[in-house]
């Protein structure tokens, strides 16, 4: 009897610890795919495809490391794509035809990820649209500034020291530990910084965080300022991996990041879920997809899946109570 | 309470600001520190190769625009494999090309061609095409003096 409550209070208490912890859950899933990897591709663990996915996930992820604060803060951004595309391009046409140094190229993009961001923010916090409909609008613009200014054409880049960033650096690429280093950074400024609680806090509460004195709209502007540097840095690193500037690059990318965000844990509805478990998502879809190409899954059934995947990570956030306010 | 509200208003002044300081600085890195790349490109009109018949004398005439980022100066013209090298006695027209600008030329030919036939003209020029641009061959026609 005193066994059975014993093993019943560690169950119970296991069972709360994994309620806790974000990253469990889509650690849980991960764990679940790798496994499914073994089994149906085992050239997944080839250290060649390691590599590439490494360096497949990294735009994704980084993307998707500003998107989760827009998220976290109770909003939602569309544009992510097409920064992404005006990133490549701009980074492209800077380094080719300008002769800026690929550094100073990355401040640029980032510089201007930044701006954008931030008209979207205030659009929102102060014009009082929906962040749905702002970024849609924002989303085409961007994406007609692309073409503009490329012409519509592909801009090639022969500058070594940027196309060195798509080599390998201890066995990962290093575009990946580009990604590392904004994990790290961010995770530290969401943890452990007072603006990193208020961004949770406005996601999860708008009119109590207000009513603390909190100015709310600053923390979504900032949010957003997050969202478009991060897609400018994905979109820099995207240009590293093509090799040029492509104005379509990024198309469709908005809800690659968006999905993996949810399947990382991260309610849509805000203030729940953290930037490891965000990067477990972006891991999750990038394998899923990768999976399916090794395992000669047509283009069009890998839509299906990755489609099935995200409902089946909104019926299990729906079973934590995620999306209950 | 008023306090913590200045403080919280400052989040998107203080952002504001450092997007600001951001644009500066890359306004004067563009330009007081990088050059714009010297982009050497160019289209040719007009080219047409002309024979007289009775003394067996020809001539090209061509007029090249300046698509570039910077001027150039035409070295030589190449007819098929032939390399002629500019300037030559009876040339008329400059050989300098500046940015945006037009010019032609009219360069006698040391040997006559076939009317009818088709040359392929390809200028060498001072700088010289990216590798990736050789491609700029303009297909020229043989005509009878008239």
């Amino acid at each position: 009897m005193a066994r059975n409550t014993f093993y019943s209070k560690l169950l119970t208490t296991i069972k709360e610890k994994y309620a806790s912890i974000d990253e469990l859950k889509s650690l849980t899933g991960f764990i679940g795919i790798l496994i499914l990897a073994a089994v149906v591709t085992p050239q997944f663990y080839l250290p060649q495809n390691i590599t590439m996915l490494l360096g497949q996930v990294s735009v994704i992820a980084i993307a998707a490391l500003g998107e989760a604060f827009v998220i976290l803060s109770g909003s939602i951004d569309l544009s992510v794509g097409s920064i992404i595309g005006l990133a490549n391009v701009v980074a492209a046409i800077l380094i080719a035809q300008y002769n800026f140094s690929p550094y100073m190229a990355l401040f640029s993009v980032m510089t201007i990820g930044g701006i954008i961001g931030l008209t979207n923010g205030i659009f929102v916090t102060r014009l009082r649209i929906p962040s749905f409909v702002v970024t849609l609008g924002t989303l085409t613009i961007v994406r007609g500034i692309a073409y503009i200014i490329s012409g519509g054409l592909n801009i090639p880049v022969y500058n070594e020291e940027f196309l060195g960033l798509n080599e390998v650096f201890y066995g990962v690429p290093i575009i990946f530990w580009i990604y590392l280093i904004a994990l790290v950074v961010l995770t530290i400024f969401f943890e452990k910084t007072r603006l990193g609680l208020y961004v949770r806090a406005t996601g999860s509460n708008e009119l109590a965080v207000r009513n603390l004195g909190v100015d709310n709209s600053g923390v979504k502007n900032l949010a957003f300022v997050f969202s478009g540097v991060c897609s400018a840095i994905a979109g820099y690193v995207l240009g590293v991996r093509l090799g040029a500037g492509y104005p379509h690059s990024g198309l469709g990318y908005e809800l690659d990041v968006i999905a993996a965000v949810v399947v990382g844990g991260v309610a849509l509805t805000g203030g729940t879920g953290s930037l490891i478990a965000t990067a477990i998502g972006a891991f999750i879809m990038t394998s899923i997809l990768n999976i399916m190409v090794l395992a000669g899954i047509g283009g069009f059934m890998q839509y299906v899946v990755r489609g099935i995947i995200l409902l089946v990570a909104a019926l299990a956030m729906r079973r934590a109570g995620v999306f209950v306010k | 309470m008023t306090n913590k509200r200045d403080n919280a208003i400052s989040i998107t002044m203080g952002t504001v600001l450092c997007l600001l300081i951001c644009v500066i600085i890359i306004f004067t890195y563009s330009f007081f520190i990088v050059k714009p790349a010297e982009r050497v490109n160019y289209t040719i009109m007009q080219n047409t190769i002309y024979v007289d018949l009775n003394s067996g004398k020809a001539y090209i005439t061509f007029t090249v625009q300046n698509t570039g980022t910077v001027d150039f100066v035409i070295k030589a013209i190449v007819l098929d494999k032939e390399q002629i090298n500019l300037p030559v006695e009876g040339m008329l027209g400059t050989t300098l090309v500046k940015v945006g600008q037009r010019a032609a030329l009219r360069v006698p030919l040391p040997h006559t061609y076939e009317p009818g036939t088709v040359v392929n003209l390809f200028l060498i020029t001072d700088p010289p095409l990216l590798e990736a641009q050789k491609f700029i061959v303009a297909p020229t026609p043989v005509e009878v003096m008239g």
